[in-house]
């Protein structure tokens, strides 16, 4: 009667057994010569090309690729093309470095290098020992393991704002999460290794909750507190700091693949409206001479769970069209008018249905549009020129705004505006509990948007850093954050 | 003779019909492994296995903390809801028909139908929001909470395969209630109430918002018990929904490992109860 409880005959189980085995062996891809390896207080430091060793005898010299060094050490680099020469700042030291030359500069004063800088199958190469010791680190060569070494003096760590132990919990906002992920990541490598921050990517809604509930040190969202969420705490007290910018793209998929695509605000909205039903309607053809549009119906693909990506976007459209306005209103859920219109969750389910349905049109944050290639609409802005949503045209419009702090600024008047653009904020409380916390809480957000560290990752990852007008506005608001009255930041 | 051939037709087609519903169970299996094998199998190396994940456009990421994390709140949980659930169900199989006993069984189906979102708000609200810290703790006994009713409702149903005419046997002969429980009950049901332990384990082992709405996730390794930890299931969601081709890569790497270990549970599980049954 037991036999029952043997489903399974020995052969499947062997071949489970196998099966498993193999996984964990599949690794053992085989390193033939090892290639040198870059370690950074212990740490492996990835490099897409291994170091490489030039020159012979006293003269060798291993050298490192540029990018590599300087963002280990978190150097400021910058590259000159007419001199072809490459200069680094960290901390107060400055070293310049000319390709193939063998001069270059350590805080002005001149020195004469075994190897010059180079270039590599297309990377540049600097002088390991000579940069790193230059940025005021210590480096070693382990020649048995094959391993370059480099050691944080004090002056490399550039900041710690505490020396005890320090978790901070934060989340929120899922559109700006990789951009946080980039920062709590190089924020973990510059201070001290006792202080950690995990932002976890929840939603705005719940990134709220967790700040007004007390479970997050600070929350990431996209959309400002309503009156009702203000209405629980005290006037002013939890701060909406802008962090970075992003664009909401308008995406289609037209059979025949009709690229370049121009809408003005009037035929959008009436596109989402349900008005205009086919593609090839007057008013989009007398907007795009020239493109062939098919008689294909439109349907319209939008989110449908709560979004901030939705709000920015029916924000827009309230602004630009009277009917949009007082028929549906702005909001992260609205109630969509056009008739067969078709719900996706999240920006990958609306770019998933994009792609997939002919005649479609939707709208996704920016990075899911040009990773996914998605076809992207130029839109008329205020001042009249066909503008594509680009991380470019998306500062422009914030430097260019005409709305409050607490406004996501859409419909922009700058020339080269794109107008779906939305600001993302971290939620702050201004009247912090623990004099640690806020020391640490202040730290970041001044290292991270304030000194602008964000900027090297945010165009990669798509999002817009702020223009300068925004910024003073933020150096004056992280100002305000105390303890006990005693402001944080001095 | 027709009527033979008709009877032979008539046998042979159920049978097919039947034969064919078994191969389609098997082969769902089998597509999926398949799926995600190629797909997660060329990101899958001891570094992945082991290093800190990383964000996008920084190479080497890894699921080590995840994978660590979702061990310790699996075991965490099962810690929680096997002795409890098996000693549940003992009383279950004892007094089958008193009051207790029908609200417990009612209890545990109810639960077993209960979204695991609500499991996780529920200890968000009586841990999370009370302590105002996610933790490991926490997200191990939303898992406990998920496992429990199915240990419970499995192991009463193992239990109560055990004859009467044993137990009858082993009072028969002077045993005492506690002697009959320990030493014949439980370890004639032991593989069975495995297999309901193992369904279980390898269930929590796959929640993403229990654990979510509990331990959150994080970025470092765990050190104790009383922090937000990260676990395989919340990487795997949040990386799927990224746009960004590392990210989704590493999803599918994390998938893999994820269905590795259920299997290799199931197997590990399947193995004992052989072994077990030759000896016994």
């Amino acid at each position: 009667m037991r036999r029952e409880f043997l489903p399974l005959s020995k052969k499947i189980i062997s071949a489970f057994v196998c099966l498993g085995l193999l996984l964990t062996l599949l690794p053992a891809a085989v390193a033939q010569a090892r290639p040198i390896t870059i370690e950074f207080d212990g740490r492996t430091v990835p490099s897409e090309v291994p170091p490489v060793i030039v020159g012979t005898g006293a003269g060798a010299r291993t050298m490192v690729p540029l990018r590599v060094i300087f963002e280990t050490l978190g150097a400021d680099v910058s590259w000159e093309a007419a001199t072809q020469t490459v200069t680094g700042r960290k901390a107060g030291n400055v070293i310049s470095l000319v390709i193939g030359n063998r001069s270059a500069t350590v805080n002005g004063s001149p020195r004469t290098l075994d190897q010059p800088a180079q270039i590599l199958e297309g990377r540049t190469l600097v002088p390991f020992r000579f940069v790193g010791e230059a940025l005021g680190a210590r480096v070693e060569w382990d020649g048995a393991q094959r391993i370059v070494r480099i050691a944080s003096t004090d002056a490399s760590r550039r900041r710690s704002p505490l020396e005890r132990e320090l978790r901070l919990t934060t989340g929120g906002a899922t559109f700006p999460n990789p951009l946080y992920q980039r920062l709590v990541h190089e924020y973990a490598r510059i201070t001290s290794p006792a202080i950690r921050i995990d932002y976890a990517s929840v939603g705005s809604g719940a990134g709220i909750r967790g700040i007004l509930g007390g479970t997050f040190d600070f929350a990431g969202t996209d959309a400002p507190l309503t009156a009702e969420q203000q209405a629980g705490v005290r006037p002013n007290e939890i701060l909406h700091v802008p962090a970075v910018m992003g664009a909401v793209a308008v995406v289609y998929n037209i059979p025949g693949a009709a690229t370049g695509l121009r809408l003005s605000p009037d035929v959008l909205a009436d596109i989402f409206l349900g008005v205009i039903t086919n593609w090839n309607d007057a008013r989009i053809t007398a907007l795009n001479p020239g493109v062939r549009l098919p008689d294909q119906r439109i349907t319209v693909v939008r989110r449908s769970d709560s979004s901030g990506t939705t709000f920015i976007f029916t924000d827009y459209l309230s602004k630009i069209s009277e009917p949009w306005r007082t028929r549906v209103g702005r909001g992260t859920t609205v109630s969509w008018p056009s008739a067969g219109n078709i719900g996706a969750r999240g920006n990958e389910g609306v770019a998933a249905q994009v792609s997939h349905l002919p005649g479609a049109v939707g709208y996704v944050e920016l990075s899911n549009a040009i990773l996914n290639r998605l076809n992207t609409v130029a839109l008329r802005n205020r001042a009249g020129n066909f503008v594509g949503p680009t991380v470019e045209a998306t500062t422009a419009a914030a430097a260019a705004a005409d709305v409050g702090p607490l406004d996501h600024p859409t419909n922009s008047p700058g020339t080269a505006a794109y107008p779906i653009v939305g600001l993302t904020w971290i939620l702050v409380h201004r009247d912090q509990a623990d004099a640690s916390e806020a020391r640490v809480v202040v730290d970041f957000l001044r290292w991270a948007i304030v000194e602008r560290n964000l900027e090297p990752f945010a165009a990669d990852l798509f999002y817009a850093p702020l223009p300068q007008e925004v910024l003073n506005r933020v150096r004056e608001q992280i100002r305000t954050i105390n303890h006990n009255n005693t402001p944080v930041w001095r | 003779m027709p009527d033979t051939k008709w009877r032979l037709v008539k046998s042979f087609v159920p049978e097919a019909v039947c034969r064919l519903a078994a191969l389609l169970v098997i082969s769902v299996l089998f597509l999926i492994l398949y799926y995600i094998f190629q797909r997660g199998a060329g990101v899958i190396s001891p570094a992945f296995l082991t290093a800190l994940p990383t964000p996008v456009g920084v190479p080497g990421g890894g699921i080590g903390n995840a994978l660590l994390g979702s061990l310790v709140m699996v075991a965490l949980g099962a810690l929680l809801a096997v002795p409890c659930g098996v000693a549940a169900a003992v009383y279950l199989d004892q007094n089958p028909k008193s009051r207790l006993a029908a609200a417990c069984r009612f209890a545990s189906r109810v639960l077993t139908g209960v979204p695991s979102l609500i499991v996780g708000l529920f200890v968000f609200t009586l841990l999370v929001l009370r302590t105002g810290q996610y933790s490991a703790l926490a997200g191990g006994i939303a898992l406990a909470v998920m496992m429990m009713p199915v240990i419970t409702l499995s192991a009463e149903e193992m239990l109560r395969l055990v004859p009467n005419s044993w137990r009858e046997a082993s009072l028969a002969l002077g045993a005492s209630k506690k002697q009959t429980v320990l030493r014949l009950v439980l370890p004639a049901a032991a593989a069975g109430i495995a297999v309901g332990v193992m369904l279980a384990v390898a269930l929590a082992a796959g929640q993403t918002a229990p654990v979510l709405l509990t331990a959150l996730t994080s970025i470092f390794w765990p050190e104790n018990l009383l922090q937000p930890t990260a676990s395989l299931p919340v990487l795997i969601y949040t990386y799927a929904i990224s746009p960004f081709a590392d990210w989704q890569q590493q999803a599918w790497g994390a998938a893999l490992v994820l269905v590795v270990m259920v299997l290799m549970l199931n197997i590990a599980a399947q193995l004992f109860i052989a072994v077990k049954n030759r000896r016994g």
